[in-house]
């Protein structure tokens, strides 16, 4: 147990370090709680998305010498179209019933995640890459706080992402037709909202966002097949503690999971942390069922 | 035209993207299912089924096992080769899926490596070798079924592989169980060999001793170190290589400062680190995963650490991957490792040897567990030729009393309780550094990256380079 | 302007409608009353095309309507205010408005529509800046009738508006229906409540386990010895 004069020393950097990466944590989740919460669908497979992102921006890079930042747009517009496609994989579960819809979809794009990630590890091999870029391992640091340039333009540009996203779902008309549907598809297609449309757009919008979010995550991280796989299970816990579906909540769930995970660190062994956030997730999930603001998109 | 009709012309470019995923899926099953495409054209065995009474040495009682070979029709035995015809079938269980997979490939290729060089020779005393590959992901109870399964079903002779530790606890549990001989690739934890098993043979240093040789080696490099923190993983293999740590240390003047295990393949090592600082040790030393040592050195330079960090035993930070991953900032450390080429050896020119032609059949450079495959299936060929016989118990007895020699291990022999006889003096240490011409090792080696390979420092038999403080 | 011809339509295997045919002329109120269970929503779905028919077909102003997809529909002037108001309860009572004029003609109208409609229901002004999940249930259903009418529809189809709510609430749900009558949109009203729709409506049917049994003008219905005895317990 460290003394209470080294805890004050070591709080104000975990506060820091945890807000980052709650920042990069919110950015891969939000797509996985858009898409559930315009179509109820568990999409299991998104973590494999952010992987893909990955490898677009370490390709663009190696191949084209694209620097990693412009490849952000790429990476959301390829996955974005990737979204029509795989709607067509989901769209079959839609004619059942809710209940057995969610379970199907959870089985549905666990299989797609095995696919994926699969499928890369025979393309690009198991091996680990890494993006090389500018901020990766530049430091600076602000009142004794140690930071990485590359977790502080992640962090920026999750923001700036997060931001454009919340704007256009609260000012657009297209966002509001798409809050429209995630709150009740019925009464939006009675107001002449075309739901399948909007459904192919969450979904474009909900994987491109993934990809974007791995694309950051190169930045600061290694890429390989399955990395998807490692995330995937975060994200849905952080979906979850801040409301399905709710995408203000994720930001709360990501900053919440980032804080706790860092802050933990001072008074438990590093392995385990995780439990700090399961402790978390199942606390809010004792008092607020539906998580910290579920059901408002 | 409605949405509805136009999202019908997407259909074609769906059905095609969802063709494609199926033709994948079935690829992976394929290869999940333990079917290895490369060695399928062997032609239509014939099965013989045997029964016979064998005596499981160790254990005093008589044990009925059943063991299945398979011979064809077409070829006529010469005499010089008492098992014409037979396929010698090694079961191969490793993590081909997930983040262990970059590893759990490395060593299969080297499996199959030895395997295409001792088939193209003509097999074993005329048998040729046939694998059956098996992936278990990260998940060690797979690899106990994945065992199972090779044992029971495919009914092969001896199983190899594991990498991981805790891979390791669970095959030799069933192999044991089924009195199949299990010859490790990797799996250093010393209790891997210390449960008084007998069917299992580990080919890889156990974590003492790496740890007695980087011990040895950091107090060199850094005598006044007195307060060393170590961060392991929380795996079996990093626990394993922590006790062994904490009771080496006072040989060397340390006290443990920080021994906190860590969440592997964390995105963040910040906090963590920040604590190491805190407890002010004068050396950290890392038991650690490839990538995770490589984001370890890396952000320790974001939180200011400005002691000396080093590798004390590694799960891949001893490859070339841990250079292309940690970059410039790599050189300098120090790791003991089985195998390098850039070491003082007299066998030299066969390794070089063996390392171009690994280049040039999976285009990368050969690593540890690369190795340590190609060497099992040299002791499993050793074991079959004195042997003559593909039975499990005698296999086993003949693996057991191996003495062989091996250029690029050494002398190989077992210690009784299994464990590798001779790592404990040809483990050598290796020092990141610039690449150049050094004692019969040319500067164009193609195992080098961002300007930097391994160098042999220590013991002054194999050393090629001076040990130099970074 | 609206001619359901004969539908047949099923959930899954279970027919809910048999052979049913109604009419809405121009300028025309038409109540379509039965009790609970008799059909009337799913006759309303189906027009509103969220349900198809097996058989039979739907035309609006001559053109065929059956087997589009709803938002289509919107977009021919059949809009409905459906049972139970469904509105977007996250969402602001402004929200709500504005995404009832959605279709690109009603789109670019939507602030002079937002005027009217605020005329018709001033307590909506009101409550602009209020989610709709947390209004009374007069105010939510002024707002789904409001909404509804922010596409300038053609056609109003109401499903039970009256449901819930007090009777003084109901009184003015039905002079709002009156008023919008009024401005010159044709109404198409589903109620259990009989004797006040059929007393506002030209024409009426009468809908009984998925059939059409009776149709008349509405004072001819309110006179049925039938239609007395069974629903207005006379
Ligand atoms: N979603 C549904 N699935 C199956 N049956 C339904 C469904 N909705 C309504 N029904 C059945 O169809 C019949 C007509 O229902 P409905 O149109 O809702 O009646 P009403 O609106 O006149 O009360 C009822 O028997 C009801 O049980
Ligand atoms: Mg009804």
């Amino acid at each position: 147990m460290l003394s209470l004069e080294m805890v004050l020393a070591l709080l104000p950097s975990s506060i820091v370090y945890g807000i980052f990466l709650g920042g990069l944590y919110a950015i891969i989740a939000v797509g996985l709680s858009m898409i559930f919460g315009v179509m109820k669908v568990i999409n299991l497979a998104h973590g494999d998305f952010a992987m893909l992102g990955m490898y677009i921006t370490f390709w663009l890079l190696t191949i084209f010498g694209v620097p990693p930042l412009l490849s952000l747009p790429v990476s959301f517009a390829v996955m974005f179209a990737v979204g029509f496609p795989f709607m067509w994989l989901v769209k079959p579960l839609f004619k059942r019933p809710l209940e057995e819809m969610i379970n199907s979809s959870v089985i549905l794009t666990y299989g797609a995640s095995l696919a994926l990630a699969s499928g890369a590890q025979m393309i690009w091999t198991s091996n680990f890459r890494r993006v090389p870029n500018p901020y990766w391992g530049t430091t600076f640091s602000i009142g004794g706080i140690g930071l990485d340039m590359g977790y502080t333009v992640v962090f920026m540009f999750a923001v700036i992402v997060y931001l454009m996203l919340y704007f256009f779902l609260i000012r657009t008309k297209v966002g509001k037709a798409i809050r429209a549907v995630s709150q009740d598809p019925d009464a939006a297609a009675l107001m002449g909202i075309d739901v399948d449309r909007m459904h192919t757009l969450s979904m474009g919008i909900g994987l491109g966002l993934a990809a974007l979010g791995g694309s950051l995550l190169s930045l600061v991280y290694y890429l390989y097949p399955w990395v998807g796989e490692q995330l995937v299970l975060l994200m849905f816990i952080i979906c979850v503690l801040g409301g399905l579906g709710s995408i203000l909540g994720v930001f709360y769930g990501a900053l919440i999971i980032g804080l706790a995970e860092s802050i933990a660190v001072i008074f438990i062994p590093a392995s385990i942390k995780d439990v700090v956030a399961y402790a978390i997730f199942l606390g809010i999930l004792l008092i607020r069922p539906q998580g910290l603001l579920g059901g408002k998109m | 035209m409605y949405y509805a009709e136009r999202m019908r012309r997407g259909v074609v470019l769906s059905a095609a993207i969802v063709a494609t995923i199926a033709v994948i899926v079935g690829f992976v099953v394929g290869i999940a299912g333990g079917y290895f495409w490369g060695l399928s054209a062997v032609p239509a065995p014939v099965t013989v089924t045997t029964t016979k009474t064998v005596t499981a040495p160790g254990a005093a009682k008589t044990v009925t096992a059943t063991s299945t070979v398979t011979a064809t029709k077409t070829v006529t035995a010469p005499a010089a080769a008492p098992l014409a015809g037979k396929v010698i079938k090694v079961g191969v269980v490793q993590p081909l899926s997930g983040p262990l997979a970059y590893f759990g490939e490395s060593g299969l290729d080297g499996v199959k490596f030895a395997t295409d060089e001792i088939n193209a020779k003509g097999g074993v005393l005329g048998a040729k070798i046939e694998l059956h590959i098996e992936d278990f992901g990260i998940d060690y109870k797979a690899a106990a079924a994945a065992a199972e399964k090779l044992i029971t079903v495919d009914k092969v002779n001896v199983v190899v592989g594991g990498f991981a530790s805790g891979a390791g606890y669970t095959i030799e549990d069933v192999t044991e169980k089924y009195h199949v001989p299990y010859v490790t690739i990797g799996c250093s934890a010393d209790t891997i060999t210390a449960r008084g098993y007998h069917w299992v043979f580990r080919t890889a240093p156990n974590s003492t001793e790496y740890m007695l040789m980087m011990g040895h080696v950091l107090s060199m490099l850094y005598p006044k170190a007195k307060r060393v923190a170590i961060l392991a993983e929380n795996s079996e293999y990093g626990q394993a290589s922590l006790r062994a740590i904490k009771k080496l240390a006072p040989q060397y003047g340390w006290t443990i400062v920080y021994d906190e295990p860590y969440e592997k393949r964390t995105p963040d090592f910040r906090p963590t680190l920040q604590k190491v600082k805190a407890t002010n040790p004068d050396l950290i030393g890392l038991v650690s995963y490839l990538t995770d040592a490589a984001l370890i050195m890396k952000q320790s330079k974001e939180v200011g650490i400005n002691v000396p960090i080093s590798t004390i035993s590694g799960a891949g930070p001893q490859t070339l991957k841990f250079i292309d991953l940690t970059g410039k900032g790599a050189e300098g450390m120090v790791m003991a490792s089985e195998f390098w080429p850039n070491k003082k050896w007299p066998y030299l020119p066969a390794v070089m040897d063996i390392s171009y032609k690994f280049w040039d059949k999976y285009k990368r450079p050969i690593d540890f567990q690369a190795w340590a495959g190609i060497g099992v299936m040299y002791i499993i060929k050793d074991a079959v030729t004195r042997a003559k016989s593909l039975d499990h118990t005698d296999l086993r007895n003949a693996i057991a009393s191996t003495n062989m020699f091996l250029p690029w291990m050494g002398p190989i022999l077992f210690y009784p309780n299994g464990h590798a006889g001779w790592w404990k003096y040809n483990l050598v240490t290796y020092q990141i550094q610039k690449v150049r011409q050094v004692d019969g090792i040319p500067a164009n080696i193609p195992w080098q990256s961002n300007g930097l390979s391994f160098y042999a420092v220590y013991p002054p038999k194999a050393a090629v380079a001076a040990l130099t403080t970074p | 302007m609206l001619d359901v011809s004969d539908i047949d339509v099923f959930y899954g295997d279970l027919q809910a409608l048999w052979g049913v045919s109604l009419k809405v002329e121009k300028g025309e109120i038409v109540a379509l009353v039965g009790s609970n269970g008799a059909g009337k929503t799913t006759t309303l779905r189906t027009i509103s095309g969220l349900l198809h028919p097996r058989s039979g077909s739907v035309h609006f102003l001559d053109k065929r309507i059956d087997g589009i997809p709803p938002h289509k529909i919107v977009e021919e002037g059949v809009v409905q205010v459906p049972e139970g108001r469904r509105l977007f309860p996250q969402m602001t009572v402004k929200e709500n408005l504005e995404l009832g004029a959605y279709t690109k003609e009603a789109w670019e109208k939507r602030f002079d529509t937002i005027e009217w409609v605020y005329t018709l229901f001033p307590r909506l002004k009101e409550r602009e800046k209020q989610l709709a999940g947390t209004m009374s249930g007069g105010e939510r259903q002024m707002l789904a009738v409001g909404r509804a009418l922010m596409s300038k529809p053609k056609l109003l189809m109401l499903d039970e508006p009256s449901l819930g709510l007090a009777p003084i609430l109901v009184m003015q749900v039905f002079d709002a229906v009156k008023k919008i009558y009024e401005e010159g949109v044709s109404i198409l009203l589903v109620e259990q409540n009989v004797q006040k729709a059929l007393s506002i409506a030209d024409r009426g049917y009468v809908l009984e386990n998925g059939r059409i049994v009776l149709e008349d003008i509405g004072e001819g219905l309110l006179n049925n010895p039938h239609v007395k005895k069974a629903y207005l317990g006379i």
